[in-house]
């Protein structure tokens, strides 16, 4: 029983932070965007173009994160009440290594696309860009989720208990 | 991360799970009576265009999956069980999404995008995550197997007036 009302906690928060993370976006595209006005000049010696306008394309790009699920995840597990000092630093911990991983994945984005790498570059920056992208947003939440929580929660106690 | 560059670099895999997938999700939309035409990875139905890239044949999800039930400890045929029944699960979940994509695209693009926002990321990792633990409560449970009756258990040991308290 206590696994179906994990997963409807769950739902839930995904749904109500899914709502309040639209008008974030826009905010956390251009944060994502920023470590580039000084990673690039600093390995390329170049400027990128990271003009960022509210449009939808911009928008749409920037709602694809996969802190809404880490979140709606650590949300919904037990435990809050015995240790929310510990739950609060595991969260920040998350949020800090996603957005490493979405500027990471932006690097390698625009490295590609706008820097012009040689073709032996773009064979090892690739497949390390679709991991990030592709894998990440669904693996990256769910990992750090279980990193933090699966020793001392409860709600994913309960089938070692029976 | 063996199974996302196994499916990366066997292009030709990922190509023919996107025209499957086109094919049954359009085949669906046909049966169902939506005038519709599969043309290789993409489909049309009733003006409305859709093209299945690699994201939306559940592949990541599936990959994600399998990657957390084989890397559990567990028995090994409760992982196989769970990795194969997990993965049909995924995909039957995703043809519904692309389903319910099609047919709420055919009313309003605006929501299709919406929808798919919210249908592709957030939703699928709630049935990755729910059929995890779900996995995981079965393949923790012990195999059935009837204990002697005679055998003693070793863990409830029984309490003697002199045992030192602690």
């Amino acid at each position: 029983m206590k696994i179906w009302v994990f997963l409807l906690r769950f739902f839930l928060f995904l749904t109500i932070l899914f709502l309040l993370w639209i008008p974030v976006s826009p905010y956390y595209t251009y944060l994502t965007l920023w470590p580039l006005t000084w990673l690039f000049p600093l390995f390329f010696g170049i400027k990128p173009d990271l003009s960022f306008s509210s449009s939808s394309s911009a928008f749409w790009e920037s709602a694809f994160t996969n802190i809404v699920p880490f979140l709606a995840l650590m949300f919904a597990t037990y435990g809050w009440r015995v240790q929310w000092k510990k739950r609060l630093w595991q969260i920040f911990l998350g949020i800090l290594l996603l957005y490493i991983f979405r500027v990471a994945d932006r690097f390698l984005g625009y490295w590609l696309t706008r820097v012009g790498a040689t073709d032996a570059q773009i064979a090892f920056a690739e497949p390390l860009l679709y991991f990030l992208i592709q894998l990440g947003k669904i693996l990256f939440p769910i990992l750090l989720w279980l990193l933090f929580c699966f020793k001392d929660s409860p709600a994913l106690l309960w089938f070692r208990e029976k | 991360m063996g199974l996302f560059a196994l499916f990366y670099f066997w292009k030709g895999g990922t190509q023919a799970l996107q025209r499957l997938t086109a094919l049954v999700s359009g085949g669906i939309l046909k049966i169902l009576g939506f005038p519709t035409e599969v043309n290789g990875t993409s489909y049309s139905v009733s003006g409305v265009a859709i093209q299945i890239i690699p994201e939306c044949t559940g592949l990541y999800e599936i990959i994600v999956f399998a990657s957390i039930v084989l890397a559990f400890p567990a028995q090994l045929f409760r992982k196989i069980i769970g990795v194969i029944g997990g993965a049909l699960i995924l995909i039957l979940l995703n043809l519904v999404r692309l389903l319910i994509l099609a047919l709420v695209g055919m009313r309003s693009r605006e929501w299709m995008d919406w929808i798919h926002l919210y249908l592709w990321q957030l939703t699928l990792i709630l049935f990755v995550v729910g059929l995890f633990l779900l996995w995981l409560s079965w393949a923790r449970k012990p195999m059935a197997k009837a204990p002697p009756p005679s055998s003693p258990s070793l863990k409830e040991k029984p309490k003697t007036p002199d045992e030192p308290k602690k």
